[in-house]
């Protein structure tokens, strides 16, 4: 089965290429399979690919597939390569199979719509280019899938061409994911230049003997990796283009802008994990820059009066939680935060696509409430996805969410100022997430439903609902075999690479317990005082309660970083215009232009 | 004369008979099928017999043994000829297409009079371009003031005719004018610039050159007080302000974008690929040869000069509608990438770097030119498809009349984006491949501010570059304009020169080792 790995990228890319070229010559049906059944295949090669690593896992615990040579030159190489090992099984079959229900999801999202088969072309265009990424063996190979990714993001942002305001956010999103783009080439190429490599995993060998921890060069790599991860993943100070990347149609929203794309950037932290922990600076910055995106992204998503936004805002923290994580080296907790994350927020948004087309395209909460009597399967899927979110016991996100405060808890100083961060955050997130369940679903309602979702719709949210609340379990001691099953498997692909991962004090039972009843206090309290807020306090007293996290809002929106990428926006057209205003087209100014530089050259040539 | 060095010449001999005879064909009997298949075959048979030379290096042959060397036929200019034949077998294809739609040509009952006696015949076209081809492939090969200058004249005066081939184009003749010009100044300066240099050095041959300044500077004598230093430097600032012209380099790039936009498209791709293509083959051996200790400040101001270029010329066509235009702005940042990587070659001292260096020119160069011709392609076969039916010729390149080219032709859209994905240097086409290797040879050498520059405009670029696309694909514009006439059938010419331009630079995209280990075998150090 290894063998076709070369399939997962392979059948979505071509999907892609047949509904680029037959686009509009597909009826809706034949392109609605055209457009599923690759990824679904490519999803079940993935599912048989991991069960067999699981019963034999490779040689060496890892499977390399080069296809075939792409660069060549002197003194280093670079192959079309896919490699193989726990956590690129992890991501690709998240990626796979979240897209699989996105994408039947999106059948019906998208019914009726001009752009049908353009849709699903981006969309399979897009699954390849993140298995590629997942799955590139050289970060070279990497770099084509996170270009290929933000390109599709572009796409899909700007997906309904007719609102401009789609088009400013998609340029939006392109422009200031690209200053992640730049600075994840540069690395590359500083990494070829200094270590001669680009094969990840001989890189990280190379980078270890070659660079003492804390060395210049070492910083320096690992700050542009971290830099490209930020924007890529949309932490503080680069978050400013996911709440506005919502204007895509929702089922992107729930694969690129919260189940796959933006966690990039925290597969790009974990995979080059040897790599940051020579760099201990930079670690710092990873996790102060993602508990600092994790409280402003969830003080921001409790003021949202619209449904999507409010999820990107959550999403954003989320990640922020993952970067914690990684910034002090709990590589394993943030994947598997990854994971459960992946499934309940597509859930989340999927649910969310439901909704809308029931109110009637809009994700306004204020036409929304009281709708858990009118779409009762949307509203257990919600729930669920919500609960898992939160964080409340025995829900998937509370695994693994509690993973990550464990390790906050023993890799932070004494102080332990990353997990108190930690469980602040864990407490706005429930807060954020019930207020949210009880403002759609609960309350009067206000509009008739003008739309109940078919099967289509039904069948991906209940499987994600189903995984939301079990996908934790397998992390429980004592259901698989050798028990904390995810971790297990995922240290084996960090453990290779880096020994001192695991060197981290085990918690005593005591404070395992603790850690425990404190994040599941922190959820539920979040969660009553959601509840509170909603039903119990005026509306007007509501607003009091959170009027500081709008204040966060405010600044996350229109701050420092917004205000930046407006001004290099202005500044790139103002220079543009006034280079155009020496385009005259008059020979005689364009002679003396010349003669000018002829001059202003040999001055400058004798002279300086 | 020997066998050997017939074989090495033969290249430009074989531009040279082709052109004669199409001259004599256009005398006799004016046929355009007969004038484009001699064309193209002179073309096909240099680029075989340039590509032969590039792949079983001969002893470089020196013209002549005696006296000064003119012509230096080694592997690098086989190499940089063939790459320039490729180009301009392209253009000639694209010629081909273009001027057997011109209104003259489609005669039908229906066509108003006066419209033939607008347009030229297209046999010329084809001399003109040979002969430029020709100015290219020994500007490829020169070694000396003489033949870098016979060169460069040869080409230029051939380019004045050819931007101004479209006499019914009002723009075409000013276009033609603002080039003659200012091409005639700029060759003035090169000129002077290198009288200076004989001045100072006493020799037009630049290996002589070279061992005169080193000479001078192992003899630790001050090398002649600062008037001889002042000539030096002033010689070579100029040699670059001519060149700088010549390969459209900020500021000297002013008339880029009214020259393209004033020529007919297939000269504009030629203005872009094979006139600049030459100078920068010959740049690129000039300045590898001479030493760069006594030549002060003048690397760096051409560096600077660079810099500038690739930020002007993306920050210009940010804003930019005409796709022409757009073109010719993103070409004036694409040298300023081009001369990263000569800038990564230093002068020569070090091999290595200078062998890097010249591998990523020598890759990017061909993956360019497949970019450039490709759009200009496409913009060629539209603006023939637009003049054949609107007697204007007007504006086919503005940026709203390709709106929606894709559900109308599905074929030239695909290729347009291609190109503007390659130009832009997107992962899976050519052009990421030779940035790439551009980047590398760069940082390898420390040219840290080059390099980041390159990456940043690169990222900058791709804005516009995806805005062309992004019309392509945009439904709801020109539907009216679904028009299945006969104009807008493309010559199989065309059909076949956007092939192989478009696998050219998917090849090198996907899998460009075979091509990459072909530059390293052949063409081992570069310009000698």
């Amino acid at each position: 089965m290894l063998d076709y790995l070369y399939l997962l990228p392979a059948l979505p890319g071509a999907a892609f290429v047949v509904l680029a070229v037959l686009g509009k010559r597909l009826s809706q049906p034949v392109a609605a399979w055209v457009g599923v059944a690759p990824t679904a295949a490519a999803a079940a090669v993935t599912l048989a690919i991991a069960a067999e690593c699981l019963a034999a896992p490779p040689r060496g615990g890892s499977f390399r597939q080069t296809l075939w040579t792409w660069l060549a030159a002197e003194n280093f190489r670079v192959d079309v390569a896919f490699y193989l090992d726990p956590l690129a099984i992890v991501m690709a079959a998240t990626v796979a199979v979240v897209a699989v229900f996105v994408l039947l999801h999106a059948v019906e999202y998208m019914a009726g719509d001009d752009g049908f088969s353009r849709f699903f072309a981006v969309m399979n265009l897009f699954v390849a280019a993140m298995l590629v990424l997942v799955l590139a063996d050289n970060l070279l190979l990497l770099y084509v899938g996170w270009e290929g990714v933000g390109l599709c993001s572009y796409l899909l942002i700007g997906f309904w061409k007719r609102d401009p305001a789609n088009g400013r956010a998609a340029r939006k999103a392109f422009l200031v994911t690209r200053v992640g783009d730049t600075a994840l080439l540069i690395g590359i190429v500083f990494l070829l230049v200094h270590l001669g490599t680009l094969d990840i995993h001989g890189l990280q060998v190379a980078a270890r003997n070659a660079w003492a921890p804390g060395a210049a060069c070492a910083v320096l790599a690992a700050a542009m990796m971290l830099a490209a991860a930020v924007a890529k993943s949309a932490q503080w100070p680069m978050h400013i283009w996911l709440p506005d990347a919502m204007a895509g149609p929702t089922p992107v929203s729930a694969l690129l802008h919260a189940a796959t794309m933006v966690t990039a950037g925290v597969y790009l932290v974990a995979r080059l994990g040897v790599l940051f922990t020579l760099a201990p600076a930079v670690q710092w910055a990873t996790a102060g820059i993602g508990s600092a995106t994790m409280l402003l992204g969830g003080a921001a998503a409790l003021t949202q009066t619209d449904l999507k936004r409010a999820l990107a805002y959550s999403t954003m923290s989320q990640i922020g939680l993952m970067f914690a994580a990684l910034g002090v080296g709990a590589a394993t907790a943030a994947i598997f935060h990854f994971l459960t994350h992946a499934v309940f927020k597509s859930l989340l948004f999927l649910a969310a696509g439901s909704v809308m087309l029931a109110v009637g395209h809009s994700s306004d909460m204020a036409r929304m409430g009281g709708l858990r009597r009118s779409l009762p399967r949307v509203y257990v899927a919600f729930l669920a996805g919500a609960a898992a979110l939160a964080g409340l016991p025995f829900f998937s996100g509370f695994f693994s969410k509690e993973a990550i405060l464990a390790e906050l808890w023993s890799h932070g100083d004494g102080a332990h100022v990353l997990w108190a961060v930690g469980l602040a955050g864990a407490f706005l997130t429930a807060w954020y997430a019930f207020r949210l369940v009880f403002l759609v679903f609960h309350g009067p309602a206000r509009v008739v439903v003008a739309h109940r979702p078919t099967w289509v719709a039904r069948v991906p949210m209940l499987s994600l609902a189903a995984l939301a609340v079990l996908a934790g379990w397998v992390q429980w001691p004592g259901v698989v075999e050798n028990g904390q099953f995810v971790a297990h498997f995922l240290d084996a692909s960090f453990d290779r690479i880096l020994p001192s991962m695991s060197l981290a004090p085990e918690p005593t039972p005591a404070t395992r317990w603790m850690l425990l009843t404190s994040a599941t206090a922190a959820a539920i309290a979040g969660a009553t005082l959601a509840w509170w807020t909603t039903h119990r306090v005026h509306a007007r007293a509501a607003e009091k309660i959170t009027q500081p996290a709008s204040l966060f809002t405010r600044v996350l929106r229109y701050g420092v970083a917004d205000r930046a990428w407006r001004a290099v926006a202005f500044a790139g057209l103002w220079i543009g215009n006034q280079l155009a205003r020496m385009q005259t087209g008059r020979v005689r100014w364009y002679a003396a232009t010349l003669a000018a530089v002829t001059v202003l050259a040999v001055l400058a040539a004798v002279f300086l | 004369m020997t066998s050997e060095s017939l074989w090495a010449l033969s290249p430009l001999l074989a531009v040279t008979a082709a052109a004669i005879a199409v001259l004599l064909l256009a005398c006799f009997r004016r046929n355009h099928a007969a004038a484009a298949t001699i064309c193209l075959l002179g073309l096909s048979a240099a680029l075989w017999l340039a590509i032969r030379a590039a792949a079983c290096p001969a002893a470089p042959v020196r013209f002549d043994d005696h006296a000064p060397t003119l012509l230096l036929l080694d592997a690098y200019a086989a190499y940089m000829q063939a790459v320039l034949f490729a180009a301009a077998l392209a253009v000639a294809l694209f010629s081909h297409d273009y001027s057997s739609r011109q209104p003259s040509h489609a005669i039908s009952p229906h066509m108003p009079r006066r419209s033939e006696a607008k347009t030229g015949p297209a046999e010329e076209f084809y001399v003109l371009l040979l002969w430029a081809t020709l100015g290219g492939g020994v500007l490829a090969a020169a070694t000396h003031v003489a033949s870098l200058f016979l060169g460069l004249e040869i080409l230029s005066v051939s380019l004045y005719a050819m931007i101004a081939y479209r006499p019914h184009h009002a723009k075409g003749v000013a276009g033609g004018v603002t080039y003659l010009v200012l091409a005639s100044v700029a060759s003035a300066v090169l000129l002077f610039g290198m009288a200076l240099l004989y001045a100072r050095w006493g020799t037009m041959d630049f290996a002589h050159l070279a061992a005169a300044m080193r000479a001078a500077e192992s003899a630790d004598a001050p090398w002649g007080g600062a008037a001889a230093e002042g000539l030096t430097l002033a010689g070579v600032a100029l040699v670059v302000v001519g060149v700088g012209f010549k390969l459209a380099i900020a500021p000297l790039h002013l008339w880029a974008a009214d020259v393209y936009h004033a020529a007919p498209p297939p000269t504009a791709a030629f203005v872009a690929t094979v006139s600049k293509g030459a100078v920068f083959a010959l740049f690129f051996r000039f300045f590898t040869t001479i030493p760069h200790e006594q030549l002060g400040g003048v690397p760096t101001l051409f560096a600077v000069l660079a810099g500038l270029s690739m930020c002007v010329g993306n920050l210009l066509a940010l804003r930019e509608n005409r796709l022409t235009r757009l073109l010719a702005y993103s070409s004036v940042a694409q040298m300023g990438y081009l001369l990263t990587a000569f800038f990564a070659g230093g002068d020569g001292e070090n091999r290595q770097a200078v062998s890097r260096a010249f591998e990523a020119a020598a890759f990017y160069l061909p993956v360019y030119f497949a970019a450039v011709l490709g759009a200009f392609g496409v913009v060629s076969v539209l603006s023939a498809s637009r003049d054949a039916t609107r007697d204007d010729g007007g504006d086919s390149d503005h940026l709203d009349a390709v709106g929606g080219l894709f559900f109308r032709r599905p074929v030239l859209a695909c290729v347009l984006t291609l190109m503007m994905m390659s130009l832009a240097g997107l992962p899976l086409t050519g052009g990421f491949v030779g940035k790439f290797f551009i980047v590398r040879a760069g940082i390898g050498t420390g040219l840290w501010t080059l390099s980041v520059l390159l990456i940043l405009n690169s990222a900058v670029s791709l804005y516009y570059y995806l805005r062309v696309c992004a019309v392509l694909f945009a439904r709801d514009m020109n539907e009216t304009l679904t028009t299945k006439s006969s104009a807008n059938k493309i010559h199989l010419s065309a059909t076949i020169a956007l092939f192989v331009l478009s696998l050219i630079v998917l090849v090198l995209g996907l899998y460009p080792s075979p091509f990459i280990e072909f530059i390293r075998q052949t063409v081992t150090w570069g310009p000698g």
